[in-house]
């Protein structure tokens, strides 16, 4: 008691400029995928490692607002649909079935805190020093952290020898659109709504619109999707993509491709959003009671000064680097969503690891040309490597083998066929070059195709290894089969 | 008596023999194929086709025998026999050895010059006794290896560098264990596991084998495809950082800063309140330009016509505070001494600083971000004026 009083009014007496010090091997200004797992290796490798993170959790926008809460809400969800729709028809009597928004929320959260605060023992675990508090640049080798809320009480200013940013990214707001998180909302926002909203409009049909899309659906919402683009799924390959949106559709999905937003606004409880068709120009409003905001996202770099060391930034904003993560400064690197390349979780993961391992040894790597995608809607879809158009474009002969989940045996067994299965491959070596999913367990299965594109393995390889039976599994192998030569089952 | 089935590929020298001679331009030369992984030589049995003969794919050429079995050798395209070089019933040929002449179909036998053919091949194959090489090494390297052709193998006996000056292929890393298809694709031609990481180079990671080095090695994939797709590969395995368009960082710092004219100066209390004399002073600069004087310049009319005066286009702010006597006035003149000259500078530095009735002017003009070039001229005229009072 006595000496918590002493050390208060040691505190207290000391004035505000006089702020603590520490020094660091390795500084990571973000405690998002990339930053958290940098932080891990680098201590693992016996750097003394300090993170700086200011939201109050570990895990970045994908733990806290992004990825883990939206797969919580889309399993849920599933289950609910499943319950509700497809019970009956498996012989399953269920009665009534009915959803209790704030435990379906609660679950979330409860999910969310238990891997932010995993996050945090690994720190401890590991020896990271966490800092909860804004990072910023003071000098080359220095970093301030600020005080936060229920974070550090007073500054901090670490000396570094090395630094990382990995500050991530934030939402990209739409010129025009307020944000109120209530009816008009971002990722963020979605996440957590009170009620299921009767009309829903998102603006975007990205990966988190749709995903966000499915889970409303599901929960009874009428959606409708504005996207500018002539299709959805941003960079999916263009047959998946079409295949996709039939799914959609057919689960009462509505959309409104080659579709431009003029602009949306609030009436009390309503959102009317002003859109235009892009090519015959035909003016509507549409009316809805939550509006979503997800037209992608953009690096931040709020608060971090930059400028003080004069550090660059391309036009859209991304932290200028080099092949090995360097900034101008070489004791200064960027990872993750606040520079180049796709703005995923398990990217900026890899990415962690590399910068860490280049500091250790000089050498780290990832390999950008296989970094998966998938979008967890129902069925899942996933892909790794390149897709038709791509290699179109680029002038590659490739042949397609495609397999269809009808025509596997698990996935009948579990009633759940939609989709297929589609092989890329180069026309004369057959190594492989694309991998694409769209049906149950997309998500898992792309693993395997992953796998291959990583070793150069040709479809032959994939097809000759044997696979368990019954699995969905067996439908990459068949799809394999079928690029090499021809299926067995199809 | 174990009968295998092999298909058999032409080896064609194609690369080499090219700038050479026309005629030899299909002509392929037959090595002594592997049987078995573990096979080094091996015996002719017989020869199924006479020089001069032509033969289709699946044709057996010959019977071959090991110290295991007999087996049929395949041809796997059409052809010509050319030249028989090891006889019937010869033992103990060593693997990768000549033993025949293939062409193709519509080759002109007579035109071939099979000795140069084959002396350029022979000494390869015969003093090592070990494997004749496949030409499958990228065009430098065989062009550097072209004058001492007796080196058997040019390309991976040597070093274990990148056998490619692309950085595409690499030395075949000696303790892979072999994809699936690379394995069946060396059973099928009857090329040995240690054969094969000798001399096929490699375009997987970490030396591995892929199942498209053993075709391009096979001659059954065109080259140039290969080597394109690969550079695709390698292109996209790193992130493209070229064209990186950079956020103008001066631009970027003065483009949301307001512009901010910022005037001090001591004035001298008159009968005329400062706020009055600056009202003038922000009419006099957005009254229009004086006209020449003429009976059709009608000044009422010109300033009906003229909007200015209700809305001038820069507000300012200013305040005023009593000098006091020990202020030292010249330092604070510094600042704007070096913005506006000198003269200006004497003239202030002679205004009487003890005199009790200077009254100090603090004046600033906000004209936000991006201010009209005619706003900025006024606003400075404005300013200006300010400071000959």
């Amino acid at each position: 008691m006595l000496s918590s009083t002493y050390h208060k009014a040691l505190f207290s007496t000391a004035s505000r400029q006089l702020a603590k010090s520490a020094k660091h091997d390795v500084v990571i200004i973000g405690g998002g995928p990339g930053g958290y797992v940098a932080a891990i290796k680098a201590a693992q490798l016996g750097f003394n490692t300090a993170c700086i993170e200011k939201r109050g959790s570990l895990g970045g926008t994908c733990l806290n607002v992004g990825c883990i809460p939206s797969k919580a809400l889309l399993n849920n969800s599933h289950l609910y649909h499943e319950m509700k729709h497809d019970a009956d028809k498996r012989g399953i009597i269920v009665g009534d079935v009915k959803m209790d928004m704030d435990k379906f929320q609660g679950a979330k959260n409860k999910i969310v805190k238990e891997l932010t605060g995993g996050i945090e023992m690994l720190f401890k675990k590991n020896g990271v020093t966490y800092y909860k508090g804004n990072g910023s640049f003071e000098g080359e080798h220095q970093v301030k952290v600020s005080p936060v809320e229920n974070g550090v009480k007073e500054e901090v200013l670490i000396d570094a020898e090395n630094i990382i940013i990995a500050t991530g990214s934030e939402v990209t707001p739409f010129p025009g659109i307020t944000i109120d998180e209530e009816r008009i909302v971002s990722s963020t926002g979605i996440l957590s709504l009170k009620e299921v909203p009767k009309k829903l409009a998102i603006i975007g049909g990205g990966i988190i619109g749709l995903e966000m899309a499915s889970v409303y659906s599901r929960l009874g919402s009428e959606v409708t999707i504005i996207e500018f683009q002539p299709a959805i799924g941003a960079t999916m390959d263009e047959e998946v993509a079409k295949t996709t949106q039939k799914f959609l559709t057919k689960q009462g999905m509505k959309f409104k491709t080659s579709t431009k937003v003029l602009g949306a606004s609030r009436n009390g409880d309503k959102v009317s959003v002003e859109v235009e068709g892009v090519k015959n120009g035909k003016k509507e409003t549409l009316e809805a009671d939550v509006l979503l905001v997800a037209i992608g996202r953009r690096p931040y770099v709020q608060n971090l000064n930059l400028e003080k060391l004069g550090l660059d930034v391309d036009k859209r904003g991304r932290v200028v680097i080099d092949k090995e993560f360097n900034t101008k400064h070489p004791h200064i690197k960027a990872i993750g969503d606040v520079t180049f390349g796709p703005m995923l979780a398990h990217k900026a993961e890899e990415e962690g690891v590399a910068v860490v391992e280049m500091l250790k040894t000089g050498h780290g790597h990832v390999n950008y040309g296989n970094i998966p995608s998938v979008m967890y809607s129902h069925p899942e879809v996933a892909w790794v490597g390149k897709t038709e158009q791509e290699l179109k474009a680029e002038g590659i002969k490739y042949k397609v083998g495609k397999f269809p989940f009808m025509a596997n045996s698990r996935a009948k067994t579990n009633m759940d066929t939609e989709g297929f299965v589609k092989v890329l491959v180069d026309a004369e070596s057959e190594r492989i070059l694309g991998g694409h999913i769209v049906g149950p367990s997309a998500g898992e299965l792309i693993a395997e195709l992953g796998l291959a594109l990583e070793y150069g393995a040709s479809a032959e390889d994939v097809a000759r290894t044997c696979h368990a039976h019954p699995t969905l599994t067996e439908a990459v192998k068949e799809a394999a089969l079928a690029a090499h030569f021809k299926p067995i089952n199809f | 008596m174990l009968q295998a089935t092999h298909l058999f590929k032409n080896l064609a020298l194609k690369s080499k023999f090219h700038t050479r001679s026309q005629p030899l331009l299909k002509a392929s030369i037959m090595e002594m194929p592997a049987m078995s992984p573990t096979m080094t030589e091996g015996g002719i049995v017989e020869w199924k086709f006479k020089p001069g003969e032509a033969f289709n794919s699946g044709d057996v050429l010959l019977e071959v025998e090991t110290d295991k079995a007999t087996i049929d050798v395949e041809a796997l395209d059409d052809g010509v026999m050319g030249k028989i070089v090891i006889d019937n019933g010869a033992k103990g040929i060593k693997v990768g050895s000549p033993i025949a002449v293939l062409a193709e179909e519509d080759d002109d036998l007579s035109a071939i010059d099979f000795d140069a053919l084959l002396n350029s091949k022979k000494p390869a194959a015969a003093p090592a006794a070990k494997e004749a090489p496949k030409e499958q090494a990228p065009k430098k390297e065989a062009k550097k290896v072209e004058t001492p052709v007796s080196t058997p193998k040019p390309v991976a006996s040597k070093k274990s560098e990148p056998i490619s000056a692309d950085g595409i292929f690499s030395k075949a890393n000696k303790n892979q264990v072999l994809y699936p298809s690379v394995a069946s694709l060396l059973h099928q031609n009857h090329i040995s596991e240690a054969k094969a990481l000798e001399e096929i180079p490699a375009t997987g990671p970490n030396g591995r084998l892929l199942k498209g080095d053993v075709l391009l090695y096979l001659n059954k994939i065109d080259k140039d495809n290969y080597i394109k797709l690969n550079k695709f590969i390698q292109k996209n395995s790193v992130l493209d950082l070229s064209n990186i368009q950079l956020r103008q960082p001066a631009v970027h710092e003065k483009k949301p800063e307001p512009v901010v004219l910022q005037l001090e100066k001591v004035v001298k209390s008159t009968s005329k309140s400062i706020d009055e004399i600056l009202k003038d002073l922000q009419k006099q600069v957005h009254a229009p330009k004086q006209q020449q004087p003429s009976v059709f310049n009608d000044p009422i009319f010109e300033e009906l016509i003229s909007t200015r005066y209700a809305e001038p286009i820069f507000n300012y702010k200013f305040t005023l505070s009593q000098v006091t006597k020990a202020a030292p006035k010249t330092e604070q003149y510094d600042l704007f001494d070096d913005l506006i000259g000198a003269s200006v500078t004497n003239n202030v530095l002679s205004t009487p600083v003890n005199d009790s009735n200077d009254l100090k002017l603090n004046i600033s003009v906000d004209l936000g971000i991006n201010p009209k070039q005619d706003v900025l001229n006024k606003a400075n005229d404005f300013i200006s004026k300010v400071n000959n009072l």
